[in-house]
């Protein structure tokens, strides 16, 4: 068994050159003040460290709070981070000014949650998916501009009939469909989505991860992948991060994560997924909301939560160690790569179950 | 004998001797100017729930199930009126204003987002007693100490201190179990429940359904949930109906619903539905649930439905499939 300390030497599966997007140590902090007048930093992202390969899916998941939309973000560097650092094809994305900056800008780019909020309401649909190629003079001609358009729309199963009309005129699918044209518009190597499907039904949430993988397939883009929603995950990515309270609690490949969480929460994750099939051995387990948190800079974010918590857990954070070759937690009690046993956590705090 | 293969682990059916509400082809429409076709409401929406029974009410956004569960209350919004059917409560037929008494005392509601229904002005206490006061008029110290009572029913740990806090000092799980809590203040026989844990993280839906599950084993409740999301269902509804487009599509007990669903969209939505444990080739349902068009002599679904034929011009009963008490509206059923 292989234990391995995590250091700044950025941990990875596949060969370096392979490495679109290095992210090493990184910490985002927010400034939050009082009515007193005091302010403290509150930590949103502390420490992560991950690598995003060519034409690879990471996902980011956690509850709400932990810290994977700002991570998302400061890959997008809208915020610059004080620790760590974020490397693309090897060059510190901090650093990037003028030239550089504006080519980062074509090469990562972003799907948003609510394709109602994403789009504006006054432009027709061909400018919403023209407007990076203008704003990056891609296209000499007009022609070569509509041509391009009608290219993308036809990709993300776009009627082009729908390019004349403004965004009020399409359903929820249709316009995440015009977001995704909008962001593969300049060729990018990186789409960061956050919540991409969450803002739609079912049924069409099916049909844009479809076409998500097809296009990944396709284009060779790779996708930083936000969402709260682990069945979702499931679908499309390669690898996973779980985070909480802004740290990397575990990683790995998704097939692997998912049939051994080496970390209780992440099991306590997927343990509260309702299956959708009624004979799925399943049950919801009652907890009893507390309302004080303890500090937890010096404790195990989970420690509060967690069924196999000790002394330890509550007094030194865990660092994030490779526990299987390609498996990473942050957890003190799951060493030799055990996952705890599945009875003690699904019952855990819970002092009532139905079956 | 399909009885006898029902697992362990899902909800079967229970006795339904008593039948608490009947809904029998209730249509709900919005005021229309003159000569536009009926949108947003519903039409024929027929359905039962017995005595300490689970129905789940499923489908996409817009569908009608909330709709639906608001004319039941008595809670429409302005512009919208029941056109058409009947509510009975135990065997009567209940008007608006006999709604209205019922309302709060026998039947209660869990609505969608905790945070927005709670007064942000009030406290938790506050908000507890003022059903009692009007229900029970009961006195200031009676109600507070069953206001203390009700929280520890909900499970929220030191219920004195969050008895006294204000809305916006509640997490959202513990919003929710306080919304819970006033729902069971005046010991409802029914709660009607729309999407009580879409706002919520997983750990904390799985803990406020297993509530909501532990509340009506123990008090006999009956329960409506409405919900967008098969797996809630699976695991917590004996009966469920799956509406689209304003009406009732399939209905029968949820696990035949699931092993053997007969209505295309019930197929679609059940294949759509990503699973945590495997990864799914499926496309989703082609294109978007139209508004309910309630006026159209068609069958809603034919334009996304691979099974469209020209029979399906004409609209589809629901009728009995396979089991007496698995009705599907589909030409092509099965």
């Amino acid at each position: 068994m292989q234990v391995e300390q995590m250091s700044s030497a950025t941990p990875s599966v596949a060969p370096a050159k392979d490495v679109l997007l290095s992210v090493d140590g990184l910490g985002v902090e927010f400034r939050t003040s009082h009515r007193s007048g005091s302010s403290r930093m509150l930590r949103a992202v502390d420490s992560a460290t991950f690598d995003v390969h060519h034409a690879q899916t990471v996902a980011l998941v956690g509850e709400s709070g932990s810290g994977k939309t700002t991570l998302g973000l400061a890959v997008m560097r809208h915020y610059i981070a004080r620790q760590g650092t974020i490397r693309f094809q090897g060059d510190d994305i901090a650093k990037f000014k003028g030239d550089r900056l504006k080519a980062y800008r074509r090469q990562v780019q972003m799907i948003n949650q609510d394709p109602y909020a994403s789009l504006s309401p006054r432009m027709r649909i061909r400018d919403i998916v023209g407007e990076p190629l203008d704003a990056h003079r891609i296209h000499q001609s007009k022609d070569a501009r509509d041509d391009a358009i009608e290219l993308l729309a036809v990709q993300c199963g776009l009627p082009t009939g729908l390019l004349g009309r403004f965004p009020d005129a399409l359903s929820g699918g249709q316009r995440q469909r015009v977001a995704i044209a909008r962001a593969l518009a300049l060729k990018p190597q990186l789409v960061v989505a956050d919540e991409p499907t969450s803002a739609l039904d079912v049924s069409v949430q099916a049909q844009v991860l479809d076409l998500l993988r097809n296009l990944k397939d396709d284009l060779g883009v790779s996708y930083l992948f936000v969402s709260h929603n682990l069945a979702v995950v499931r679908q499309v990515a390669d690898e996973v991060i779980v985070l909480l309270s802004g740290r990397v609690m575990e990683r790995g490949r998704t097939e692997d994560l998912y049939a051994h969480p080496i970390h209780p929460y992440t099991r306590s994750l997927l343990d509260a997924i309702p299956v959708p099939e009624p004979d799925a051995p399943f049950t919801f387990s009652v907890g009893t909301a507390r309302t004080s948190r303890r500090d937890l800079d010096k404790a195990c974010p989970f420690s509060d939560r967690c069924p196999l918590a000790t002394e330890i857990c509550r007094t030194q954070q865990p660092p994030l160690e490779q526990k299987e070759p390609g498996r990473w937690a942050a957890c003190w009690h799951s060493d030799s790569g055990d996952t705890p046993p599945a009875a003690l956590i699904s019952k855990g705090t819970n002092d009532h179950e139905l079956t | 004998m399909d009885e006898t293969q029902s697992g362990e682990f899902a909800p079967t059916s229970v006795p339904r001797t008593e039948v608490l509400l009947q809904v029998d082809h209730l249509e709900v429409s919005f005021e229309q100017p003159a000569g536009r076709p009926a949108v947003r409401g519903v039409k024929d929406v027929s359905f039962s729930i017995a005595a300490g029974e689970t129905l789940g009410l499923v489908g996409e956004s817009g569908c009608g199930k909330t709709m639906s569960a608001l004319a039941v209350m008595g809670l429409l919004p302005a512009g919208a009126a029941v056109t058409g059917g009947a509510i009975m409560w135990r065997g009567t037929a209940v008007d608006a204003r006999q709604i209205r008494r019922l309302r709060g005392r026998s039947i209660a509601m869990i609505p969608q987002d905790a945070m927005t229904a709670l007064n942000p002005l009030l406290s938790v206490q506050r908000q507890l007693t003022e059903v009692m006061k009007i229900h029970h008029g009961m006195g200031r110290a009676a109600a507070r100490a069953r206001a203390i009572e009700l929280l520890e029913l909900v499970r929220i740990d030191e219920p004195r201190r969050v008895a006294v806090q204000h809305p916006w000092q509640l997490s959202g799980g513990m919003a929710q179990r306080v919304v819970i809590a006033m729902a069971l203040a005046a010991e409802p026989d029914l709660l009607v429940a729309d999407e009580p844990t879409t706002a919520l993280d997983v750990t904390v839906q799985s803990e406020i359904l297993a509530l909501l599950q532990m509340l009506q084993a123990d008090l006999g409740l009956s329960l409506i949930m409405i919900t967008h999301d098969l797996g809630v269902v699976a695991h917590l509804a004996h009966r469920t109906a799956v509406m689209y487009a304003g009406r009732i599509v399939e209905t029968g007990p949820t696990k035949r619903l699931f092993h053997e669903p007969a209505h295309p969209y019930t197929r679609g939505l059940i294949a759509s539905t990503p699973h945590p444990f495997r990864v799914e080739a499926t496309k989703g349902i082609p294109g978007q649930a139209p508004l309910a068009l309630l006026d159209d002599p068609a069958c809603s679904f034919r334009s996304r439905c691979e099974k469209r034929t020209e029979v399906c011009e004409t609209r589809p009963e629901l009728k009995s499939y396979r089991h007496i008490d698995h009705e599907a509206a589909c030409h092509h059923a099965g």
